[in-house]
């Protein structure tokens, strides 16, 4: 057993209100620079739509992630030698429409035009050219189903639906969406890592933020290719690609991520999960319906005497340990088994995970009261939203591992409208948690956590122990003099 | 310039002056001469091939090596017995060096005295044309390799999914 330490996330979907305010947080604090424009490290897409860059949960097309060829995993994009081959002609990149054409105003038009007849206007001007343009596209085009004939439609996991399931989703008064904010899964089996030429892309060792090391970056852009989640971006001036750094510079202050602290919704959960990196290359290995499952099987108890033991000895530190214990994100994945990977399928192992939104399951029927738990139950088959297409996007198509999570989250909302409404039956509520599998303390834990949280018990930062880190890598006597605030070449007496 | 072709003169006169007139010459063969002027055929006693130091017209379809001196005039300058008696013993500095130790046979210096006549009677201006036509057709193959290569980079996703809406509403197929 290899035990290590990862920092992950939980995205609660159902407390997701679209804002954009995490989207805005990032792009003030890390790419608002030139040449950066267009990159959003973390992003809103609205759901069925395609998102940003257009479609990039289509691998047939971007060639993101990984496969199995054989008895071994294989990067989609083909292996060292085809990679090698097309170094200089990298086909798979999405264009700059795809992403979009980065934008601004003449705002200085309004007050700086001549005195005329007409009130001035801001020319919309391309941030690329600096000429005049006709915006067409922008990251959230697709916001709240807006040209929903076109890009809702296109949804590469509503495209698989049968006709019938995709009229249900666009009938008219019956539409349904819900928000998917994204960042950088910090996979356990990252796909840009395995793609990058130069050896720049690594999962740091004692978090597992996985980094691209801006020194020895050469920008061949193999792991914008090479991440099915395109959550690597190059950068135009600088020529080096970069990513999401899970704000670690403000994590190892002790401080929550940029995109976690301006929450407004507070959806996001961040903690220390336990796992076993020896099973990673086996559970990549799995069919598409058992990733999910097979990654849950990884993530290893922290509360287990052995574990603790064996954590230790790999050079886990105790205070990273109580970190984990205290984690959210290990009681949402594990103890009760209600937030999931997005795109297992991908074979990245993502750590990253959602708790499906339930509101729109919900009201498909009655406008979201219930009569029984088991009829309520049942009705899960004719959700708005089909199973299929939440089972595409959080299970890789396993229908069964997304119904066992809403039936937990039925069962919240039943014990907790029978306990403030008052209008259920308690035989019903005792039924709905025998469906769901989960006890009564359990249902209260999860409804506390959702609902009722201090921000200190939603996102657990770690300790960094960057003190640790470094002496594990380099001699702290070495170290000293040679590393320092502005030092970015190595000093002459090195060599 | 000058001074090799003293020196090619004196070598001339002093094997002129020793060697016996040469007997009716045998009819050299000048495809033979070429293919070992150019090294296609290896010579006898392993001497490198001409063509690696001498330019000549004829060969090729430009310029040729520069490290000794252009031959294409060397036949219409000094005549066959000329040529013949720098071939016996090719006893110039640096090529001694080489062919003191492998003579070129007889027959071979027949054949190469053969080809130089044949390319005597070609014009001394290479031809430009010729080499521009080829260089035109290099890049074009290399360009149509480039775009066959372009053309599976960067699709467009997004502007398709626009256009085939378009499409449809323009064929009246949607709202």
């Amino acid at each position: 057993m290899n035990i290590r330490a990862q920092v992950s996330t939980v995205f609660h979907l159902d407390k997701c209100i679209g804002c954009h305010t995490c989207s805005v947080a990032c792009k003030n604090l890390w790419t608002d620079r030139k040449g950066a424009e267009y990159m959003w490290w973390n992003n809103v897409e609205t759901k069925p739509g395609t998102g940003y860059p257009t479609k990039w949960e289509d691998q047939e097309q971007y060639k993101g992630g990984w496969e199995r060829s054989g008895s071994q995993l294989q990067l989609k994009m083909g292996g060292k030698a085809s990679s090698l081959g097309k170094i200089f002609h990298n086909p798979d990149l999405p264009t700059m429409d795809d992403y979009y054409e980065p934008f601004t105003f003449k705002y200085a038009d309004l007050t700086n035009a001549p005195a005329g007849k007409d009130q001035p206007t801001a020319r919309p001007v391309s941030m690329v050219s600096g000429k005049p343009m006709k915006i067409e596209a922008g990251p959230n085009w697709d916001d709240d189903l807006s040209g929903s004939n076109i890009y809702a439609a296109n949804d590469p996991g509503v495209v698989q639906l049968s006709e019938e399931e995709q009229q249900q989703l666009f009938a008219i008064e019956k539409m349904v969406f819900f928000h998917l904010p994204r960042i950088c899964n910090h996979c356990l089996n990252a796909g840009c890592v395995g793609s990058c030429p130069s050896g720049a892309i690594y999962k740091r060792g004692e978090d597992g933020i996985v980094l691209i090391n801006q020194d020895k970056c050469r920008g061949w852009r193999m792991c914008v290719s090479g991440c099915p989640y395109k959550k690597t971006y190059y950068g135009w001036t600088t020529g080096k690609s970069e990513k999401c750094i899970l704000c670690y510079p403000r994590q190892e202050a002790g401080e929550a991520p940029a995109c976690f602290h301006s929450c407004v919704g507070r959806i996001r959960y961040l903690g220390v999960l336990l796992y076993d990196a020896d099973q990673i290359e086996a559970v990549a290995m799995k069919e598409d319906s058992e990733l999910a499952a097979a990654q849950r099987e990884m993530i290893l108890d922290p509360h287990d005497p052995q574990i603790q033991k064996a954590a230790l000895k790999a050079g886990i530190a105790e205070e990273v340990l109580a970190a984990a214990q205290a984690s959210p994100v290990y009681k949402f994945v594990k103890e009760w088994g209600i937030a999931l990977p997005l795109h297992p399928e991908f074979r990245t192992l993502p750590m990253l995970f959602y708790v499906p939104p339930l509101l729109p399951v919900l009201s498909m029927e009655n406008q979201g009261s219930q009569k029984m738990a088991e009829d309520f139950f049942t009705t899960l088959e004719n959700a708005r939203l089909p199973m299929r297409y939440l089972a595409g996007l959080f299970a890789g198509g396993n229908e069964e591992e997304v119904k066992a999570v809403y039936r937990r989250l039925i069962a919240v909302r039943i014990q907790r409208r029978s306990a403030t409404v008052g209008d259920m039956d308690e035989a019903e509520v005792v039924k709905a948690r025998e469906i769901a599998k989960v006890s009564s303390e359990q249902i209260e834990a999860i409804y506390r956590m959702t609902a009722l949280t201090h921000i200190k018990q939603r996102i657990v930062v770690p300790p960094m122990l960057r003190d640790r880190a470094i002496e594990a890598g380099i001699d702290p006597e070495t170290y000293k003099q040679e590393m320092g605030f502005g030092k970015r070449q190595a000093p002459k007496r090195r060599w | 310039m000058s001074g090799n072709r003293f020196g090619l003169s004196v070598v001339i006169l002093a094997l002129l002056l020793f060697c016996p007139p040469a007997e009716a010459e045998a009819a050299g063969d000048p495809s033979r001469g070429e293919a070992l002027f150019v090294g296609r055929m290896a010579f006898e006693n392993g001497g490198s091939p001409c063509l690696a130091c001498h330019n000549l017209t004829g060969v090729g379809i430009s310029d040729g090596a520069s490290y000794g001196p252009d031959l294409s005039a060397m036949y219409e300058d000094y005549g066959a017995e000329g040529v013949a008696g720098v071939l016996e013993s090719l006893e110039f500095t640096s090529m001694a060096a080489i062919y003191a130790d492998r003579p070129l046979s007889e027959a071979e210096q027949v054949d190469l005295i053969a080809y130089f006549e044949q390319t005597s009677k070609l014009s001394a201006t290479p031809d430009n044309g010729k080499l521009a036509m080829l260089v035109i057709l290099g890049v074009a193959i290399l360009l149509v390799f480039t775009f066959l290569i372009g053309k599976r980079r960067l699709k467009a996703v997004r502007q398709p999914l626009i256009d085939r809406q378009r499409n449809l509403i323009n064929k009246g197929g949607l709202q």
